[in-house]
């Protein structure tokens, strides 16, 4: 009896354990350019790429992405540790006096954001590169 | 007996299988609550940027870590508060006109507004100043710093655009070069600067850089006064070229600006935000020339960063030729 009491408990934990699995799945992924009197946000979902610019040349357009498309971020995502990107450290700080955008990269994971500090636009620390190459080759198709 | 042996191994052979993942995600959790506590301490030290500049750029990142002690020297020794009560410093500016178009080759009227806007801004009498919420007025300062114009050069360009990237400054690439930098303020103004999917109204380059390069770059439509400025794109740029940061400090809560009578926040205002607009536990001084908000609503700059300023003038500071 006290054995099967056990068995029990370790089903408990079995499927606890294997179900927290699932939910370490990206919803989205958000890039984010900004200097003064401008700003870019591109929204990626699974099926979306959403493109919103403010200042001068503002404009807002979405576009659908394909599974591949999704796939080959979730791969370059794959390589990124996101649960330490708020760590990552700019490599240049031209965005410091104004001669570079400023972007900052966001991850979405059910409930919990994980965002880098921000950056110099055209320079992103190397681990998240390929990502944000890959998010604005995807973008080059929106208009 | 047997059977729920070989059961209670096959199941735990599952449950070492599933551990190693559900470690990760309780990693994964911890690192979120512990976000906000390491970009505190990560940012805090700004020293890692520049250790990041010293492996890029070693002389650069000498030459402006050399400019950040003689900052703090001068501010304790009270070198800046000698120099505020000698009276006005005077800034003569070269402004370089590089245009394609005609419409680019902006007026001398336009030129003369940019110098009222920057004279305004820096002897405290900005046309919005008294909109400033009282919690900061405490801290307004006047900056005593005067300038005159001094040259207008004008250079036809086959450039229709321009990279932040100083080419403007040579005319080895279809530029203008640079004039005594140790004495004059240089600001290139161009047609436009489109720069990957954005635009750049303005920038700056810090003290401690090249003198070749030395100086402030803006587009002609934020220059003076125009359909879409004020003039005050040139009074932040001119902010970045005395050595002053962004007010947010260019990071989250707990990033620096090097001035201690800024409030601390996470980010740059856009437009013309409300008071308070309150961020990592204060209000944010987004009327502060260093911010991002338009022009009517950028109107003060504080005694922190008037030290700051004035210590590149001091003796021994990086413009002290342009204040004796």
């Amino acid at each position: 009896m006290k054995i099967s009491f056990f068995t029990f408990i370790m089903i408990l934990f079995a499927t606890n354990d294997c179900s927290n699995q699932q939910v370490q799945t990206v919803n989205s992924i958000t890039y984010e350019t900004f200097t003064r009197g401008s700003s870019t946000v591109y929204s990626i979902s699974p099926n979306t790429i959403h493109v919103k610019s403010t200042g001068l040349n503002a404009r807002e357009n979405s576009e659908s992405i394909t599974a591949d498309d999704w796939k080959t971020l979730m791969e370059r995502l794959a390589q990124v540790n996101v649960a330490n990107i708020n760590q990552l450290q700019a490599p240049s700080d031209s965005r410091a006096s104004d001669a570079a955008l400023h972007a900052i990269l966001s991850i979405r994971k059910n409930d919990t954001i994980y965002k880098t500090n921000s950056f110099d636009h055209g320079n992103a620390p190397d681990p998240i590169k390929p990502l944000v190459e890959a998010i604005l080759r995807l973008a080059e198709n929106v208009e | 007996m047997k059977r729920i042996y070989l059961l209670a191994s096959a199941l735990t052979l599952i449950f070492a299988s599933c551990e190693k993942s559900s470690e990760q995600s309780l990693n994964e959790t911890i690192a979120v609550e512990q976000e906000t506590l390491s970009i505190a301490a990560d940012q805090c030290g700004t020293m890692g940027v520049l250790e990041e500049k010293i492996a890029e750029n070693p002389e650069l990142a000498e030459k402006m870590a050399a400019v950040e002690r003689h900052t703090k020297m001068a501010v304790e020794r009270g070198l800046t508060k000698r120099l505020a009560a000698d009276g006005k410093i005077e800034i003569p500016i070269v402004f370089h006109v590089l245009y394609n178009a005609n419409s680019e080759n902006i007026p001398l009227s336009q030129l003369q507004d940019q110098v009222t806007a920057l004279n305004e801004d820096f002897s405290m009498s900005n046309p919005g100043r008294n909109s400033i919420p009282s919690e900061f007025v405490a801290v307004e300062s006047n900056i005593g710093i005067r300038f005159v114009l001094e040259d207008v050069i004008r250079v036809k360009t086959k450039k229709r655009q321009w990279r932040p990237d100083d080419s403007m400054k040579f005319s080895s690439s279809d530029g203008s070069d640079v004039v005594n930098p140790q004495e004059f303020l240089n600001i290139w103004v161009v047609g436009n600067m489109p720069y990957r999917g954005g635009n750049i109204l303005g920038y700056a380059q810090f003290p401690g850089g090249s003198w070749s390069t030395d100086g402030v770059v803006m587009d002609h439509r934020f220059t003076g006064t125009t359909q879409y400025s004020t003039g005050r794109t040139a009074t932040h740029e001119v902010g970045h070229w005395l050595n002053l940061r962004h007010i947010w400090g260019d990071g989250g809560c707990g990033a620096t600006d090097y001035v201690a009578d800024t409030p601390d926040s996470d980010g740059p205002s856009r437009g013309c935000p409300s008071y308070p607009t309150v961020n990592c536990g204060t209000a944010d001084m987004t009327m502060n020339f260093m911010d991002y908000s338009d022009d009517p609503c950028l109107n003060m700059f504080t005694e922190g960063q008037k030290s700051r300023m004035l210590s590149v003038f001091a003796n021994g500071g990086f413009r002290a030729t342009m204040a004796d």
